[in-house]
């Protein structure tokens, strides 16, 4: 690495006080200076020793620009082809080093930065990560901010990066650290999607009125249950259907930003809160800088299954049409779906709204079992629900499987410093905000970590085992299975089918009781050897294969279990087939 | 202030004022978005636009679509808004139970309809109170429907303004929305004026619904209450007495099929086992006994006594055969009682003929039959064959060495062919009881206690009784009488209310009379009387001549009687039938007579010399010894004061002990009787009742009758040995009772006072039910006028306050 720090030749006070300026703007995330031409020496003691330290320790070149690897982006043609493993991270734990056990990091204790984040890269395309969602990077507002760092989804300055995320033995500015974990990450492969907040922090909003929603009363638009963020305000005039193009031009800039860092996509955070209007501007613009650049949108279901005072509704086809290639979906109530019909009821419904007639094809969902909006996976079935929904994801049709950070070792997020109050003198009068059960994002809290690392495992042989059939999971069409003697309706059975070849995947979707019935495979031959593909965990299954296809099952709690098959006319066998829009 | 600035003051954080940015002063001007994608709305989603008429419709589907989510409730495939409609169903099952449950305790026919008509009206109150005074008049002042329904994406059916955070308002066009917008009277030219008309309508949703909410406690009940009362009285009522009246024809017509169905389930297992249980074995009392209970078919109307006795010659009569000692020992009776010995004589003569008759198995009865036959043949005539028959009964009730009772086979099937003609009696009478019932029975919701009420109202309304008086009169007897007197002596006073009274019970009357007093003559149906006296009269004749071909003498004695019929089932039949149309008749009648008596009296204050009624006095004092030969205006008012009030108030042991009039004064008592049961009407009367489109002159005729009957009647108010009345010769006894009870009337001030209490209940109730009800309907519309009411800056942003 070379050093950032520069050559420099301090001779008096006022070369001192500039150079301290210079300082101070590095802190902030300015743009460095190239060069410095001071040619006179310093005539302080303390400022020559504290210079030459610098020297010694940091022989950075900051004078270079940053080198950039270079990178082709072909994020929008991965999620295209359901290609996509993304991890969910958030920079400022995403390594962090908690010494002292506490789940809190605090001083003396190492934050999570862009640069000791590399660190873990290589963990994640182990698990076969290929895509990682930075969630929002800008330094948080600080009035009546949640938790004592502030919600990363408030932001001050959606064009600046957080200080906080800079490593300091590093002389480079927090922007082009960002820049070096990206190229670290495209080195390995690992394409990088920036979150994109939807909404401003307090201190933004005072700042930027014409950015912001109001209500006709004067006060701002709060959405419902998050009183640290105001909303933005996407019309100039609803009822003329005009944008606002304050807004436009930030999301612009923003995107500016995001090319210049060459980041590979967006996940737009609670995208209904723009208009269908805005995003066809937007995802346009950035096409146009970065053909390839993906768009990932938060957005669950048409009848808004979550309505928020102040929040538009939700419309997943709306957004797809106007350019996300992707969309969460509602796979984050799977744990509430009681029956196994209501998961294949689910994909079915997608599937056909890709055949609609104005949906563009290559539309996808990720696989949203668990996002950092939902409570672990743990507390829903523990180890067996989370390789059943690992499992789920990488089978899925139209599914691009996506894990948060924390899932790989079954983390509970469960901080010990839950609601407390602050005890330093700054934060006086705030608390510990945490949502229990879920990702810290309020606060500058430990790596997230479980005590269960077979689950990264199961992961890891999982995605594997994913790209060993990417064609048949990728591309193939979808096949129902009828079960039988399954009363409960707890037996997930489908196929995938492509060009001649089929897997099978039968799953137990209850994680309290073992199942048995029957699945009845068209084409299957009596006697035919079932070997499953994915690892074992849990209690054992066992299965039959009996006559005209009938397999007999007997599954452990929440096992997933996935087998090559051979019947290579099981689309002409009657059952529904379904395919998506490629 | 709204909620969230609320939660926002809490917030532990004090705001930090943040350095000031300096802002760009670039000013930017808004895209247009005309080429760009807009939303969608996916095509099952939309409006809901049913026309009024559609609702039940509705109601019908929102009930299937509730059993549907019940079915899916318990397999487990609900969502918490198709459990939430389960309450619906739930509610209206729970009511419909309880109105079922109601239903089978309520007594008459009246009181079982309302239950169920309450039931009905409640839910029909509760949909049509939000329905006709919030939505109707929200959407007439404000054009927007508040109860507005769609269909989601899924084909689910909501409420479009239920959850203010989620209000599909991307259903609504922009144009539809602008004509919303004009509507509510938001200005053309405000920023952003969809939100504008968005927070209004909401608002006023939110409104409406809120007040839907406080008013649907009161106004459900309260309406409720009034269209019960409205209908029950207007639709119900007549709805159903119709129904009674075509149901009690239809049987009457259809008696035969019903005779049939009767038959076709009929199985009278109890009497069958008694039968075989006990076949040609001799049976004692208790057998006997139980046998006749199992006769009776719940109809004690024949006495248990006419069937002992005929069962008793059953039983008894097969222990003999006719054998031929049998049959010398039978003309040797029959020669050694007989009145006449010679009448008998062909009996010797024919001795081998009747011998012929007889044989070891031939049942004595039979032989009696055939040797009866034989003399009619024979042309014996109608008194030998009756003291013939005499005699029979008399050989039979001898003590015979066999005199046991014993269920031979002959019995058994003589018991089962008089136990099926019992039971056909008894099934074609009922029909024909019920029928009567319909009509004139003396219970509630009869025919003819519906038209007493109807009467009595007619009457009650024609003497303009305010609302204190009601009181009064409801509570106190004393002061009811004094405001009936005061009353009637108003109406009488003005000759167009009195006309207009009189017509108008006259009215009532001739539709009573129209249906139950016309006999077929002329070609005109026959009326309820005539068909019921027919229809008695048939049953009963028919009947007996089935019974008597079987041999059944006793039960046609019972039927009918001897020749004269007396204390038979007929005459009783036939003069209950009379006597309870005439009670009925003169009750009506007796207003009618008691505002003539009025009316006439009222003419006194013409004077001595020019009233009629004083006349009538003057004519009525000559000739008698006790009565001043010389009456006057002074005497004449004296006993006014007794007329008005035996008119008003006597009853049925006044007129037994003859109002007080002790003898010597029974002539006063005579004269007085004869002032009020005058046929000399007034001529108002005459001129109101003479009108030809209510009866004319046969209405008249039939009035005065009623008058002379009872007067020519009130002999039998006369207790035994008492002093006979100078108009007729009759010596009244006990038995005639039932006569003076129908012939006296209902007394008038309690007939009133039970009026005023019945309306004076209704009045009340509907002042309060429909006062209630008005003052809620008012304090609803006038609330609705004030909804929406947005303050002017939030309607007017400026738009450059940023």
């Amino acid at each position: 690495m070379t050093s950032l720090i520069p050559q420099i030749n301090i001779v008096n006070t006022k070369t001192v006080n500039h150079y301290n300026e210079k300082i101070k703007k590095f802190e902030v995330g300015g743009e460095p200076e190239k060069t410095f031409e001071l040619t006179n020496m310093p005539t302080s003691n303390i400022l020559a020793q504290f210079v030459k330290k610098l020297q010694a320790v940091n022989p950075v070149d900051i004078t270079k620009p940053l080198e950039r690897f270079e990178w082709k982006n072909d994020l929008k043609d991965l999620m295209k082809e359901n290609k996509v493993v993304v991890w969910a991270m958030i920079p400022r734990t995403f390594n962090a080093k908690d010494k002292d056990r506490n789940d809190l990091i605090q001083d003396g204790e190492e934050k999570g930065t862009f640069l000791n984040a590399i660190e873990r890269l290589d963990e994640l395309v182990a698990l076969g990560v290929n895509t990682i969602h930075v969630l929002p990077i800008h330094p948080p507002g600080e009035s009546k901010a949640m938790g004592l760092s502030g919600s990363v989804y408030s932001p001050l300055d959606m064009l600046k990066i957080d200080p906080e995320l800079r490593d300091p033995s590093n002389p480079r500015n927090v922007k082009e650290q960002f820049k070096m974990f990206i190229d670290e990450c495209h080195k390995r492969g690992l394409h990088v999607m920036l979150d994109l907040p939807s909404c401003a922090s307090y201190d933004m909003y005072k700042r930027n009125p014409k950015l912001m929603a109001y209500e006709r009363n004067g006060n701002a638009k709060t959405p419902q249950g998050w009183q640290d963020i105001r909303m933005f305000e996407p019309w100039a005039d609803e009822t003329k259907r005009t944008l606002n193009p304050y807004l436009l031009k930030l999301h612009k800039d923003f995107i500016d930003m995001c090319i210049d860092l060459k980041v590979d996509g967006i996940r737009a955070d609670v995208a209904r809160a723009k208009p269908t209007e805005f995003w066809d501007i937007i995802i346009p613009y950035a096409q146009s800088k970065d053909p390839k650049f993906a768009w990932l949108a938060e957005t669950y279901t048409y009848e808004d299954a979550s309505p928020q005072l102040n929040m538009m509704y939700d419309r997943p086809k709306d957004m797809l049409r106007s350019g996300f290639d992707s969309y969460y979906g509602q796979y984050h109530i799977f744990n509430e779906w009681t029956k196994a019909h209501e998961l294949i009821d689910y994909v079915v419904e997608n599937l056909q709204m890709t055949q609609e007639k104005d949906m563009p094809a290559g539309k996808s969902l990720i696989g949203s079992f668990a996002t950092h909006d939902d409570i672990s996976p743990m507390f829903h079935g523990g180890v067996d629900y989370c390789n059943l929904t690992t499992g789920l994801q990488a089978t899925l049709p139209m599914t691009n499987p996506y894990f948060v950070d924390g899932f790989q070792s079954g983390d509970e997020y469960l901080y010990k410093y839950e609601n407390l109050k602050a005890d330093d003198q700054k934060h006086e009068d705030r608390k510990h905000d945490v949502h229990r059960g879920k990702l810290d994002l309020f606060n500058h809290s430990r790596k997230p970590a479980g005590r269960h690392p077979e689950i990264g495992e199961f992961m890891k042989s999982v995605m594997a085992m994913r790209k060993q059939y990417e064609d048949i999971i990728t591309k193939g069409s979808f096949i129902p299975l009828e079960t039988d003697e399954n009363a409960d309706d707890q037996i997930i059975a489908y196929a995938r089918h492509y060009k001649g070849r089929t897997i099978l995947v039968i799953a137990n979707r209850d994680v309290n009781k073992r199942e048995k019935g029957l699945v009845r495979v068209p084409g299957l031959n009596k006697g035919f050897v079932l070997k499953n593909l994915a690892p074992k965990y849990g209690e054992n299954s066992y299965f039959q294969v009996g006559q005209d296809g009938v397999v007999s099952v007997d599954m452990g709690k929440a096992r997933f279990h996935m087998f090559e098959v051979d019947t290579p006319n099981i689309e002409q066998s009657g059952l529904k087939v379904y395919k998506q829009k490629l | 202030m709204n909620l969230i600035d609320l939660t926002l003051q809490k917030t532990y954080v004090k705001p930090i004022n943040p350095s000031p940015v300096k802002q760009s002063d670039e000013k930017l001007a808004p895209i247009a978005t005309t080429s760009l994608k807009k939303p969608h709305r996916p095509e099952r989603s939309h409006l809901v636009k049913d026309p009024f008429y559609m609702a039940p419709v509705n109601f019908v589907t929102d009930i299937y679509e509730n059993i549907v989510n019940i079915k899916k409730g318990m397999m487990g495939k609900s969502n918490d808004h198709d459990l939430g409609r389960i309450n619906d169903f739930a509610m209206k099952a729970g009511a419909l139970g309880l109105a079922g449950y109601l239903f089978t305790r309520a007594k008459t026919p009246m009181a079982k309809t309302m239950e169920l008509f309450g039931f009905g009206s409640f839910f029909a109150s509760m949909a049509l109170w939000p329905k006709l005074f919030i939505e109707t008049p929200l959407k007439a002042m404000y054009g927007i429907n508040i109860h507005q329904k769609y269909i989601d994406h899924e084909g689910r059916k909501k409420m479009f303004f239920q959850d203010p955070q989620y209000v599909p308002w991307d259903l609504y066009t922009s144009d539809e929305l602008a004509k919303l917008g004009d509507k509510l009277g938001i200005p053309q030219n405000i920023h952003n004026r969809n939100e504008v008309i968005k927070r209004k309508a909401q608002k006023i949703a939110l409104q409406g619904n809120t007040l839907w909410m406080l008013t649907a406690g009161f106004a459900t009940p309260l309406g409720c209450s009034l269209i019960c009362d409205f209908a029950g009285r207007k639709f119900i009522s007549p709805l159903l007495d119709n129904l009674k009246m075509k149901k009690a024809e239809s049987n009457l017509q259809n008696i035969e099929k019903i005779v049939e169905n009767a038959f076709s389930k009929y199985d009278p297992k109890k009497l069958n086992g008694l039968l075989d249980l006990y076949k040609d074995r001799e049976i004692d009392a208790k057998i006997f006994n139980m046998i006749v209970q199992n006769l009776l078919h719940d109809d004690d109307i024949l006495g248990s006594k006419a069937i002992e006795s005929q069962l008793q010659n059953i039983v008894s009569a097969n222990k003999d055969s006719a054998t031929v000692e049998y049959v010398d020992k039978f003309l040797k009776f029959i020669k050694d009682n007989a009145c006449n010995a010679e009448d008998f004589k062909i009996l010797e003569d024919s001795k081998s003929v009747i011998k012929n008759f007889a044989g070891e198995n031939v049942n004595p009865r039979k032989f009696n039959m055939q040797v009866k036959y034989f003399l009619m043949q024979n042309d014996i005539d109608d008194l030998t064959i009756l003291e013939f028959e005499e005699l029979v009964n008399k050989f039979k009730s001898q003590k015979t060495n066999t005199n046991v009772m014993k269920l031979t086979p002959d019995a058994i099937y003589n018991i089962k062919q008089l136990d099926r003609g019992l039971f056909e009696f008894a099934t074609r009478k009922s029909v024909l009881d019920k029928y009567k019932q319909t009509y004139l029975g003396d219970v509630a919701e009869s025919i003819a206690a519906n038209k007493w009420n109807s009467i009595t109202s007619t009457f009650f309304k024609t003497l303009n009784v305010s609302s204190e008086e009601l009181k009064k009169a409801k509570l106190d007897g004393l002061a009811s009488y004094d405001i009936l007197l005061d009353k009637i002596q108003k109406l009488v006073a003005n000759d167009e209310a009195y006309k207009k009274a009189v017509s108008k019970i006259q009215e009532e009357i001739l539709s009573f009379d129209s249906l139950i007093m016309p006999d077929a003559a002329n070609g005109a149906p026959q009326g309820v009387k005539a068909k019921i006296i027919d229809g008695y009269t048939k049953l009963l004749e028919e009947q007996a001549e089935k019974f008597n071909k079987l041999g059944f003498n006793k039960i046609t004695e019972r039927l009918l009687g001897d020749t004269t019929e007396q204390g038979s089932l007929k005459a009783n039949l036939l003069d209950q039938t009379r006597r309870r149309v005439d009670e009925l008749r003169n009750g009506f009648y007796k207003i009618l007579h008691v505002l003539d008596c009025f009316k006439r009296a009222d003419d006194v204050k013409k004077g001595w010399d020019n009233s009629k009624f004083a006349q009538l006095y003057r004519n009525l004092s000559g000739g008698h010894a006790n009565i001043p030969v010389n009456p006057t205006m002074r005497t004449l008012e004296k006993d006014l004061a007794q007329f008005k009030k035996i008119v008003l108030s006597a009853t049925i042991a006044d007129y037994t002990t003859k109002f007080g009039y002790r003898n010597p004064q029974f002539p006063l008592y005579d004269r007085m009787m004869k002032l009020i049961y005058s046929t000399d009407f007034d001529d108002a009367t005459v001129a109101a009742l003479a009108d030809k489109q209510l009866g004319g002159t046969t209405f008249m005729a039939a009035f005065k009758k009623k008058i002379n009957d009872t007067l020519s009647n009130l002999g039998n108010f006369v207790y035994p040995h008492a002093d006979k009345v100078t108009t007729r010769n009759v010596v009244g006894s006990v038995g005639d009772i039932l006569v003076r009870d129908s012939l006296a009337g209902p007394r008038i001030d309690e007939v009133f006072r039970e009026t005023a209490s019945n309306i004076s209940n209704s009045a009340k109730w509907l002042k309060m039910f429909g006062g209630g009800f008005v003052a809620l309907v008012g304090i609803t519309l006038l609330a609705e006028t004030f909804f929406g009411r947005l303050p002017f800056a939030e309607v007017y942003k400026r738009k450059d306050k940023n």
